[in-house]
């Protein structure tokens, strides 16, 4: 992050209410951070904690029949929760380009990957067909794609998963966007091809000064690539702070459950078994039926203080709040959790 | 390698017309996605396929449930070729192997409920009815870590990662003996990951399920699987134990791959060392003649443009790497007036 420098993203207590036919469901609950310029913030969490959700909501994205969206998103000074309609679709792509979890669904099947990539280059450049054709070939090729001329004149079915996930990043890429969100944007991509794409993504942000939110279930890519992680589950965030802190010294308890889960590439086989690997045992909770208290509580495995039942702990600082980014985590029990990572969770 | 084989492929191709489609209909070329694949699966193993994307894992997967036309090679399931089905054959090969596909929010139709989705393969094989019907869906839903109370629900009412669950129970709702998981554990957080593969081990020791695993989580796949396959360019390139290929692998595609892998600890990630490949990634619409990694290859030399190198055994016993360092091993290349070369 560019120290004084204004950042690129503000979220401030971002809700999102959802109606379903079993009543309102509270995806996401008083979420903030920023994303400064140049910054990758790493979203992590339990599956179906609202991380696509949260920024599906921050580009006006969720149908406004079954959405409630509150709070504050302020992309280069501009709201984008109060925004007009039309101002949102000026602001998507070159202010915000957003790589979408769900490749099949965000690439229109019956048109060409041309096609599809052409119109988004000419929506918001003044470029020729032609021009705008080869930019979206030298795209191509930069995402890895081999034979990028003839790939243009392909249909969405006839690539490959992973295929289809680098076009639709070089759809997101091709207005260089001041903000860049990448929804499990690697994860159909082995990982040399991944690997390429972070490098392209880094390339950005040193030349454009793109602020990054990267949403994945990799912790690898996360350890790689992060300047904060963001850990979330049923819909708040329960533990944020530098990549360190988090993966290094992780202190919520989900955190450690998470961290603990990992398969390890060096694990030992016991008489030719491989052990199972640890889990977090339980469900999530039913974001139409939170606890009242800990969002973590039904599954944690050290609640013990009378609080975790009843009250939402904050997000409070961990160790020293005087630095750039200070390590806070949303938990009643922190004795014993400071300091160096305890040896029943982080990793191996 | 030991063990009853219940799925075999030999000289497996699948070629896709590509171009020139449309009035004149003339294909202008042939995409190679899977070109001459050989490949036993024991009956009870875990066998993990990675490679490159695009490489051809899917294809192959589709391929050996029937779910793509084969276009060459022969496809043996429990002493059946199955390239020559007719459909009740095949409706019973599929009832017998089922697929976890690699896209949880297209495999799933919208305007059916879970519960729906889930059944589909008892209904289409007649298998409960009723109430039964209704518990074995209930049974299937926990087996998966899901609530039994979303079974009325949409797919779009859920995540990703839960989608994804629907389409792992949905899979095995027909008791199948060979189950292909297509990227089946890419969108979930690694805890609901180590559910799904603690519980595809059990089933599978229970079952005695037989798993062809895809995915790009090497990690993943070294825990799960008994051997490993890599594929690149449509080929199986190196194969054997997992615990060989995956600490002393023999083809150097396969040593870039691991060295790819990101390490989930931020100071060891720091000092990783990667090998990159530079050079042409080449398309499988215009596979380079000899070696099929060789535009990309950091070792390549003399005989690698010439011959197509075969698997040869190499490393631990039972591990194959198709690649000339261990001995120039393979097909000499034959070159077509059109300048494209094949291997006959
Ligand atoms: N259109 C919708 N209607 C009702 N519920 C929804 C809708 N979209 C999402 N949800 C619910 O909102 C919650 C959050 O979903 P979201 O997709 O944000 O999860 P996620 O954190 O991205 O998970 P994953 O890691 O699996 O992608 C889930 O419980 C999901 O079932
Ligand atoms: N229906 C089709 N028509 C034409 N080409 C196809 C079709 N299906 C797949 N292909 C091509 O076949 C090749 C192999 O695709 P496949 O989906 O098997 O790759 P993959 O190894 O599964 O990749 P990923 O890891 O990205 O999922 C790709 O080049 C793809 O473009
Ligand atoms: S507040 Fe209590 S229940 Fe929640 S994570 Fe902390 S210890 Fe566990
Ligand atoms: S055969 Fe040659 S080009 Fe191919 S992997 Fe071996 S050394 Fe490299
Ligand atoms: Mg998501
Ligand atoms: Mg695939």
């Amino acid at each position: 992050m560019t120290a004084g420098a204004p950042p690129v993203l503000e979220v401030e207590d971002l809700r999102v209410r959802l109606r379903t036919p079993r009543g309102p469901a509270d995806v996401v609950n008083g979420l903030s951070y920023t994303v400064g310029a140049g910054e990758t913030v790493a979203v992590v969490g339990e599956s179906g904690s609202g991380k696509s959700v949260s920024v599906l909501a921050l580009l006006g994205l969720l149908p406004a029949r079954v959405a409630t969206v509150t709070g504050r998103a302020v992309l280069q000074g501009e709201d984008l929760l109060t925004m007009k309609p039309e101002r949102l679709r000026q602001v998507r792509g070159p202010g915000a380009g957003m790589v979408f979890q769900d490749p099949m669904t965000s690439l229109n099947p019956v048109l060409t990957i041309g096609r599809q990539l052409v119109e988004g280059i000419r929506a918001h450049g003044d470029v020729d067909k032609a021009a705008a054709r080869r930019r979206a070939a030298e795209l191509l090729a930069e995402v890895g794609l081999p034979d990028p001329e003839g790939t243009l004149d392909r249909y969405p079915h006839e690539l490959s998963g992973g295929m289809r996930q680098r076009v639709i990043i070089a759809i997101a890429l091709s207005n260089s966007p001041a903000l860049l969100i990448a929804d499990e944007a690697t994860t159909a991509l082995d990982v040399t091809v991944q690997a390429q794409i972070i490098d392209l993504v880094e390339k950005l942000q040193a030349e454009r000064g793109t602020g990054v939110i990267w949403i994945t279930h990799d912790l690898g890519v996360v350890a790689g690539i992060a300047d904060r992680v963001l850990v979330m589950y049923g819909g708040r965030c329960v533990e944020d702070g530098t990549v360190d802190d988090v993966l290094e010294n992780p202190v919520h308890p989900y955190t450690r459950g998470l961290l603990g889960a990992l398969p390890d590439l060096a694990q030992p086989a016991v008489d030719g078994v491989v052990p199972d690997l640890a889990t977090v045992p339980g469900v999530p909770p039913a974001p139409t039926d939170l606890p009242k208290g800990c969002v973590f509580w039904p599954r944690c495995p050290v609640r013990g203080d009378a609080r975790c039942e009843t009250e939402q702990p904050p997000l409070a600082v961990i160790g020293s709040a005087d630095v750039a980014l200070p390590h806070r985590a949303a938990t009643w029990c922190l004795e014993g959790t400071s300091g160096a990572g305890s040896p029943e969770g982080g990793l191996r | 390698m030991s063990g009853d084989v219940l799925v075999s492929a030999r000289g497996l191709e699948v070629h896709f017309p590509i171009g020139g489609r449309g009035l004149r209909g003339k294909p202008a070329g042939v995409l190679r996605a899977v070109d001459g694949v050989d490949l036993d699966i024991v009956r009870g193993e875990t066998l993990g396929l990675v490679g490159e994307s695009g490489c051809g894992k899917s294809t192959l997967g589709n391929a050996l449930l029937r779910l793509v036309p084969t276009t060459g090679g022969s496809i043996m399931y429990d002493g059946t070729d199955i390239t020559s089905l007719d459909r009740r054959g095949l409706k019973e090969m599929r009832r017998r192997a089922g697929m976890v596909f690699q896209d949880p929010f297209a495999s799933l139709d919208p305007r059916r409920t879970v519960a729906q989705t889930v059944s589909e393969p008892l209904e289409v094989h007649g298998l409960r009815k009723g109430r039964d019907k209704a518990a074995r869906v209930a049974e299937l839903l926990e087996l998966v870590g899901l609530d039994a109370g979303v079974a009325g629900r949409y797919p779009h009412e859920f995540s990703g990662g839960q989608r994804q669950r629907v389409g792992i129970a949905r899979a095995l709702a027909g008791e199948p003996d060979f189950l292909v998981c297509d990227e089946a554990i890419a969108s979930l957080d690694v805890s609901v990951q180590a559910q799904v593969l603690n519980l595809l081990r059990r089933l599978q020791r229970q079952l005695g399920l037989t798993l062809l695993f895809i995915s790009h989580d090497l990690s993943a796949v070294r825990h799960i699987s008994d051997r490993i396959a890599v594929m690149y360019l449509g080929r199986v390139v190196e194969i054997g134990p997992a615990e060989a290929v995956g600490t002393d692998p023999q083809m150097p595609y396969t040593q870039a791959l691991l060295s790819a892998v990101p390490l989930p600890h931020p100071k060891l990630e720091r000092e990783r060392k990667r090998i990159v490949l530079t050079g042409d990634v080449p398309s499988p619409a215009a596979v380079p003649s000899g070696c099929r990694f060789r535009t990309r290859c950091p070792y390549v030399f003399e005989p690698c443009d010439d011959v197509d190198p075969a698997l040869q055994p190499v490393g631990a016993p039972g591990q194959q790497a198709a690649c000339h360092l261990h001995g120039v091993v393979g097909t000499p290349v034959s070159t077509t007036p059109d300048g494209v070369t094949t291997t006959p």
